[in-house]
């Protein structure tokens, strides 16, 4: 039988309003629960501000929730981001480091990493000038390049499945899609269904803040689309 | 397989032996530390790289007071005496590093609040970025203080050799201050101001211009309550007066501020899963 990874029971998560201890909460998610599995790959889907995001903060670690409960089995769980922690005015080099030891890589390993990633982003010389002279373009291939480097037990993606132009996109989305292959454990927010249903073999479909529905990707994406959810555009949104 | 409901003690490993959970704690907290040294590193080369001048700004400022003062006390007032400029200089540069250690770090924690919302990180380490930062750019224009006395015909005695202890009591007392600081502002914001107030207060009453020496007996004993004060006094008899410092004043002191400190590390782990659910 499978082995759990992640279980989620009736976790809810607030925000709040004003920078205060007291005050106005804002429930970004309700009561969601999810059982992840060693070698899921799981997409999520649900509209604009249902708690997709949220949810895979919870997931990472890096947010608490404020109801429910949260039981995970050890190992190092990522959730992608691109350009976390960056200082406009070091080199990219510089930033790479930095980035890659915000993300949890001891300071060896990243030594190590540094040739594949300078190699990946496809920089050139502007890897050791400041990031500060760099296109956005650039900017999202060396964090790209950054965040591949981490080889977590859990890979936790939030919409972005390519970055860059487009051939760093055909680049991009192969390197992650590789991650989708053997025994790792991905979760994937997406507004595309053809991508889900092309990477994921389980689907969780949240409204609201609360799990509408989780099983087979076939049998959610049909019940989202009869529901007249799907192809509803994209964006991310922080917090309230 | 165990519930976990409190995922502030979920670190890597959390639920593995204690043996192993021990090892990982240990890693942990290497990496922090890699994280604090690189993170203050890189600060300070950006920072240099956002002006002309760079590093040269680090020296101006106390350079700039240290020059008004001595032009309003000696030249003006004619109130200054013999070693007024050392004695100035010395107050000064001392308190340089405690007034912007403790400021700048005030909104340490919600500046990186894009990176608290991603990855699971101890809050403390950014305000301590910021101490660590400040220390070096105090290191820099330490060396120059130095110099400079030495130069204008201080002596150089022993008691110098007992500048370091003095120095990382200080540390330790700013350190403790700005944690605490940057563990509250997210949720009071107003703290901000407040701290600059005080420590505007502090810049008069901790004796950086004017003697203590010069003060009823019975004020003094009040006067030197005051940590700011009393460092300011150590790193004066230390460099200026060839005597060694008030040991156990700087034991108690020293060993006061590194409880405060864990105290505040210990708050913000405990407010920690409330930071990156605030709003920017």
């Amino acid at each position: 039988m499978a082995r759990p990874a992640i279980i989620l029971k009736d976790v809810g998560l607030a925000f709040r309003m004003h920078r205060r201890l007291t005050g106005k909460r804002f429930w970004a998610l309700e009561s969601v629960d999810l059982r992840l599995d060693h070698g899921d790959k799981l997409g999520v889907v649900g509209r604009n501000g249902a708690g997709k995001s949220t949810l895979l903060r919870i997931l990472s670690g890096a947010m608490v929730p404020d109801r429910g409960t949260v039981w995970r089995d050890h190992g190092p769980t990522q959730l992608l981001a691109i350009r976390l922690g960056f200082v406009r005015h070091l080199t990219g080099r510089d930033n790479a480091i930095l980035s890659g030891l915000l993300q949890g890589l001891d300071r060896r390993t990243i030594e190590r990493c540094l040739p594949a990633v300078e190699e990946f982003a496809g920089l050139g010389e502007f890897f050791d000038q400041p990031v500060a002279t760099y296109s956005s373009g650039m900017v999202s291939r060396l964090g790209f390049s950054v965040a591949m480097q981490m080889e977590p037990d859990i890979l936790l993606i939030d919409e972005t499945l390519s970055v860059g132009d487009n051939e760093f996109r055909v680049k991009s989305r192969e390197a992650l899609q590789q991650r989708f292959e053997g025994r790792h454990t991905v979760v994937l927010v997406s507004h595309e269904e053809s991508t889900i249903r092309r990477l994921c073999d389980k689907v969780l479909w949240i409204e609201h803040g609360r799990t509408q529905m989780a099983g087979p990707t076939d049998e959610v994406l049909e019940a989202y689309q009869e529901a007249g959810l799907s192809g509803a555009s994209g964006g991310s949104r922080t917090g309230p | 397989m165990s519930p976990v409901t409190d995922l502030v003690r979920d670190e890597p490993a959390a639920s593995s032996g204690r043996g192993r959970a021990g090892l990982a704690g240990i890693a942990a907290l290497k990496r922090y530390l890699d994280v604090i040294v690189y993170k203050a590193g890189a600060d300070l080369r950006a920072e240099r790289e956002r002006t002309y001048l760079g590093l040269l700004w680090w020296i101006f400022e106390p350079l700039l007071y240290m020059v008004v003062f001595w032009l309003v006390f000696e030249r003006l007032l004619q109130r200054g005496g013999e070693g007024y400029v050392q004695f100035v200089l010395v107050g000064l540069v001392s308190w340089q590093w405690i007034k912007s250690g403790i400021s700048h770090c005030a909104g340490s924690i919600m500046e990186a609040r894009t990176v608290i919302q991603h990855v699971a990180l101890p809050p403390a380490i950014f305000p301590l970025v910021v101490v660590l930062t400040d220390t070096v750019k105090f290191v820099v224009v330490l060396t120059l203080l130095l110099l400079a006395l030495g130069l204008s015909g201080v002596p150089v005695s022993p008691s110098w050799l007992s500048l370091p202890l003095v120095l990382l009591v200080q540390l330790a007392c700013i350190a403790a201050a700005s944690a605490w600081l940057a563990a509250l502002v997210p949720f009071v914001p107003d703290l901000r101001l407040a701290a600059e107030t005080v420590l505007m207060a502090l810049m008069f009453l901790s004796g950086i211009f004017f003697r203590a020496s010069a003060l009823p007996e019975h004020v003094q004993a009040v006067f030197f309550l005051n940590p700011v004060a009393f460092l300011i006094e150590q790193n004066r008899r230390v460099l200026l007066r060839a005597e060694w410092p008030d040991w156990a004043g700087l034991a108690v002191l020293g060993c006061g501020a590194l409880l405060v400190l864990a105290a505040a590390i210990g708050t913000m782990q405990v407010l920690r899963r409330y930071y990156p659910k605030l709003p920017a």
